[in-house]
């Protein structure tokens, strides 16, 4: 577009958008083609008032389909089961299949709710069903134990909490873990009334989590969207963020913080349309609601706290009613003070552990804006490359999300009432301001969160960052791919290709989000992988584990690789050592070629105990990307271990070998370290 | 009147389950079953009830419910944290304080009429054909879970044996404890010997031991020979004789230190 239009445009404020188009055409004369494109441009973002047609008809009620879905998503966990024990035996169809069981519970869901035609309590079973789908493929993926890293860290407070009768008790392995203790409150809950194992406790408690998530989540969105369809549509987009299918089902505190986040989201958007007696007694549940997140997660209180104050300046810019206003401000007092109160209250463990991390990922980003750093797409740092399939998918699906934000950006403004986007040029700077839907205004915003997860996941430093962006920002996703599926493939209409095309363009969205997430190692595979986490935890080393309780004791000072040390300090029980507690990394010890004066200083300053060498490391590289915790031991190696490095112990004066089971050795080096 | 009696009714049996439940040995599962409900949904439909002054049960209020329930717990695990009972009897007694706290709640309100309360779980129970499709459903659920339990408990990528040689601790200090386990995935002949100062003390030659089966010693040292350099136990496996299959050792200093 040239200058002259630009400012023809700008003088013409006061008038509306269409027309200024058509002037803008009519002013560009002869050059009809101009104003072709721009008119077409603007029809294409949406810029227009929004069409409240898709509002479907109220469909009678009928659980008819909800049965055959729930049968359906059996038959596909099933298949998935199927893949998951293939996976164990080596069968290259294993991982493909167990996506294909993915999109199988999730394709006939997606085609129900994009169909008009849907009544809510519909909607909502199926909802339910493919969230419950979605979860059982993540206990199929491991039914035995905790396979994930993280798993173990927060397996460890809980243990801790259990045994000791009191919350806040040290855990090394994850020293913030236990000042936010709300997951492990729970879980032990279950596990001491029930006398469950921790770990059934805790898929009972996610199973329950998941289901109170999608709940929540699906009333926000209908509160917000005032449609069940387009409510179920947002959830159903939601569920393709790469965290939701497995990330947010860790035994991890996000795993519960989500839930609570969205509890006290729907109960602040109630507190928003309150009117009458009573809102104290709201607002004290609502205080309830987020002390317990502040208990749970600190980045997701905060981030809560952030979208509360974000709503409630909408809410105030745009003129709200008065008794909205007042609710919204008390709550946003309290969003803000009770984690704050909660961190004080604790020791602000957050900053030490938050600031280094967010350091990084700046560090990082610079850095990649430099061209100098960055992930290798697809790539592990074992280097293993993603099938072609997986990254195509990947891709597919970062394209599919982001034409949907370029559609439906500006149809959610139009939709929450926003002046500019409906195509009205606003006569005074007040009107500029004068939506009628704050809580739409502000997820829309969320959605510039999207590409800036995806910036920081191109980032070794960010990508933690941006994988905990990931659920904030597809909150604002949800709605505004609802609102463009809604809008641009004419949402009254009862074509079942059209209901088609929206489920299969969820699916990819889903699918790719959870390659992004798992990608080719979401099974445990045949073979053991060195420092892979669920490719690294197997019986064996559990075994090992656990003979150093029965037959060492507990609380004995280990050093250990980064995956035994999980197993010994949940399974053993044991005390293990990581650079972030003691500032040395007894991992040096061990990978050193000799053993001087250097590493029996380093054995002395940490206090070891024993030693427990596990020669599988010497097999390849570290999947994950670091055979300790990233310290000096992993500086140390450019290449695996070496074999004689890790049993130079055996030729030691004073050091016992206390345990053989042909791939771990375990060394009592308590001699050395002066703990005898 | 009939209304109330199935109320007090429905109230002495929670009670009495409860009661059964937390003072009796009941199966895990059992336990679960019962638990849940009375944590994770009761406090919570007291306090959303108390808060929204709602009568009727829709799904917004189950959410809620439930939310509100998470929440009072976490806090619940706080207080108890403070007042030492944070263990299976500090549970149990706040349970059963919600629990009397939602019974004197539901039998003395005044507003709760029979159809408002009927939860839709009991209609979609009367349903047949749903009552099928979603016993279909948990079964296919149930199966799959189990394949895959099936598939990750039999998975064994490492067939191996565990030697080990340690200190007996307690009152017969003077003892070290031998062990061997098998996890072969198959029944195993071993010989093993224990050598002091490179010669041979005792020698188990030949013994068999199931897949998953364990061996222990506890073996006497001698007061002539505490002050050895070096106690070292070999196993060998039958299958390959001539080559030390594990070994362990406690050095010098441990020996003398018994």
């Amino acid at each position: 577009m040239s200058d002259g239009i630009m400012l023809r445009n700008r003088q013409a404020i006061g008038g509306d958008l269409n027309g200024l188009v058509g002037t803008a055409a009519h002013d560009l004369g002869q050059r009809g083609h101009g104003s072709r494109i721009w008119r077409t441009l603007l029809r294409l973002l949406g810029i227009a008032p929004f069409d409240r047609s898709v509002d479907q008809p109220t469909a009678p009620s009928s659980l008819a389909w909800p049965q055959a879905i729930a049968v359906n998503a059996g038959v596909a966990s099933l298949l998935a089961a199927a893949s998951a024990n293939a996976s164990r035996i080596g069968q290259d169809w294993a991982t493909i299949g167990f996506y294909i069981s993915i999109a199988i519970i999730f394709l006939p869901v997606g085609f129900r709710l994009a169909l008009p035609d849907v009544c809510r309590s519909e909607r909502i079973a199926n909802l339910l069903i493919a969230a419950l789908g979605l979860f059982a493929l993540r206990v199929i993926r491991a039914p035995l134990f905790f396979v994930g890293h993280d798993e173990y860290l927060h397996w460890t407070t809980a243990q801790n909490i259990i045994e000791t009768g009191h919350l806040f008790s040290s855990n090394v392995l994850f020293p913030i873990g236990p000042a936010y203790p709300g997951l492990e409150v729970v879980v032990t809950a279950i596990a001491e009334l029930s006398g469950a194992s921790v770990f059934v406790s805790a898929l009972v408690l996610l199973s329950i989590a998941r289901l109170l998530f999608v709940g929540a989540l699906y009333l926000i969105y209908e509160r917000i969207a005032g449609s069940a369809r387009r409510a179920s549509l947002a959830c159903l987009f939601y569920m393709g963020c790469s965290t939701f299918v497995f990330f947010d089902t860790n035994f991890s505190y996000e795993s519960l913080a989500m839930p609570l986040f969205a509890l006290a989201l729907l109960i602040n958007l109630r507190v928003r349309d309150w009117r009458g007696t009573g809102l104290p007694r709201l607002l004290t549940t609502f205080a309830l609601a987020v002390l317990s997140l502040s208990m749970t997660h600190h980045v997701t209180a905060y981030a809560l706290a952030a979208l509360l104050i974000g709503l409630f300046l909408l809410e105030t810019i745009s003129g709200g009613a008065a008794a909205a206003r007042v609710g919204l401000a008390v709550a946003a007092v309290l969003a803000i003070a009770i984690p704050t109160g909660w961190s004080h209250f604790v020791g602000n463990p957050g900053e030490a552990y938050l600031g280094p991390v967010f350091e990084n990922a700046l560090y990082d980003v610079v850095r990649l804006v430099h061209f100098s750093t960055g992930r290798k797409l697809f790539t592990g740092d074992d280097g293993a490359v993603a099938p072609l399939w997986q990254r195509s998918m990947t891709l597919a699906s970062v394209g599919l999300i982001c034409l949907g934000l370029v559609l439906g950006f500006f149809r959610s403004l139009s939709f929450a009432g926003a002046p500019f986007a409906r195509g009205i040029a606003p006569k005074t700077w007040s009107s500029v301001f004068g939506w009628t839907n704050s809580p739409v205004i502000l997820l829309t915003m969320l959605t510039f969160g999207y590409p800036i997860s995806i910036v920081l996941r191109l980032t070794r430093g960010g990508w933690e960052i941006g994988n905990r962006i990931g659920p904030f920002a597809f909150l604002g996703v949800g709605i505004v791919l609802s609102i463009a599926a809604t809008t641009c493939l004419k949402g009254e209409s009862k074509s079942v290709w059209r209901a088609a095309c929206i489920s299969a363009i969820a699916t990819i969205i889903l699918v790719g989000g959870v390659i992004s997430s798992e990608g080719p190692r979401i099974l445990v595979p045949a073979r053991y992988q060195v420092s892979a986490d669920a490719a690294s935890i197997e019986p064996m080393g559990v075994a090992a584990a656990l003979w150093t309780k029965q037959w060492l004791g507990a609380e004995n000072h280990f050093a250990a690789d980064r995956v035994n040390r999980l197993l010994l300090s949940t399974y053993g029980r044991q005390l293990v050592s990581t650079t972030l507690q003691h500032g040395y990394d007894a991992g040096e010890v061990m990978v050193a070629e000799k053993f001087g004066p250097k590493e029996v200083a380093v054995l002395q300053k940490v206090g070891i105990d024993y030693l427990f060498t596990d020669l599988r490391l010497t097999t390849g590289l570290p999947v994950v990307g670091a055979y300790f915790d990233g310290a000096t031991a992993d500086q140390m190696l450019f290449a695996p271990p070496k074999p004689e490095s890790l049993l130079k112990f055996n030729t030691m004066d004073g050091v016992n070998r206390v345990f053989d089971n042909g791939y771990a050795v375990i060394f009592d080096v308590r001699a050395l370290s002066g703990r005898k | 009147v009939a209304a109330n009696s199935i109320k007090r009714a429905a109230c002495a049996a929670t009670v009495l389950v409860w009661g059964l439940c937390w003072l009796t040995p009941t199966p895990e599962p059992l336990k679960i079953v019962v638990i849940i409900p009375l944590l994770l949904l009761l406090p919570g439909l007291v306090v959303i009830r108390g808060a929204l002054r709602k009568k009727a049960m829709n799904f917004e209020f189950l959410i809620l419910a439930i939310g509100m329930s998470v929440a009072l717990t976490i806090v619940l695990g706080l207080v108890l944290h403070g007042l030492n009972a944070l263990n299976s009897g500090g549970w149990g007694a706040a349970i059963s304080a919600l629990l009397a706290v939602a019974i004197w709640r539901w039998l003395f309100a005044k507003d709760a009429s029979r159809k408002e309360e009927r939860l839709s779980p009991f209609a979609v129970a009367g349903n047949r054909r749903l009552a099928a499709c979603s016993g279909v459903a948990a079964a296919l659920f149930a199966g799959s879970i189990a394949l895959a339990h099936y598939g990750a408990d039999n998975h064994r990528q490492f067939a191996y044996s565990e030697l080990w040689m340690v200190p007996s601790e307690g009152a017969d200090s003077n003892t070290i404890s031998v062990g061997v386990r098998n996890d072969e995935q198959k029944a195993t002949n071993y010989d093993l010997e224990v050598l002091v100062d490179n010669k041979v003390f005792v020698r188990w030659p030949e013994f068999r031991l199931e897949n998953d089966e364990q061996w222990t010693r506890e073996l006497p040292i001698p007061l002539a020979i505490r002050h050895s350099r070096h106690v070292e136990a070999r196993l060998y496996n039958r299958d390959q004789p001539l080559r030390i299959y594990r070994r362990v050792w406690l050095s010098r200093d441990e020996v003398a230190s018994q």
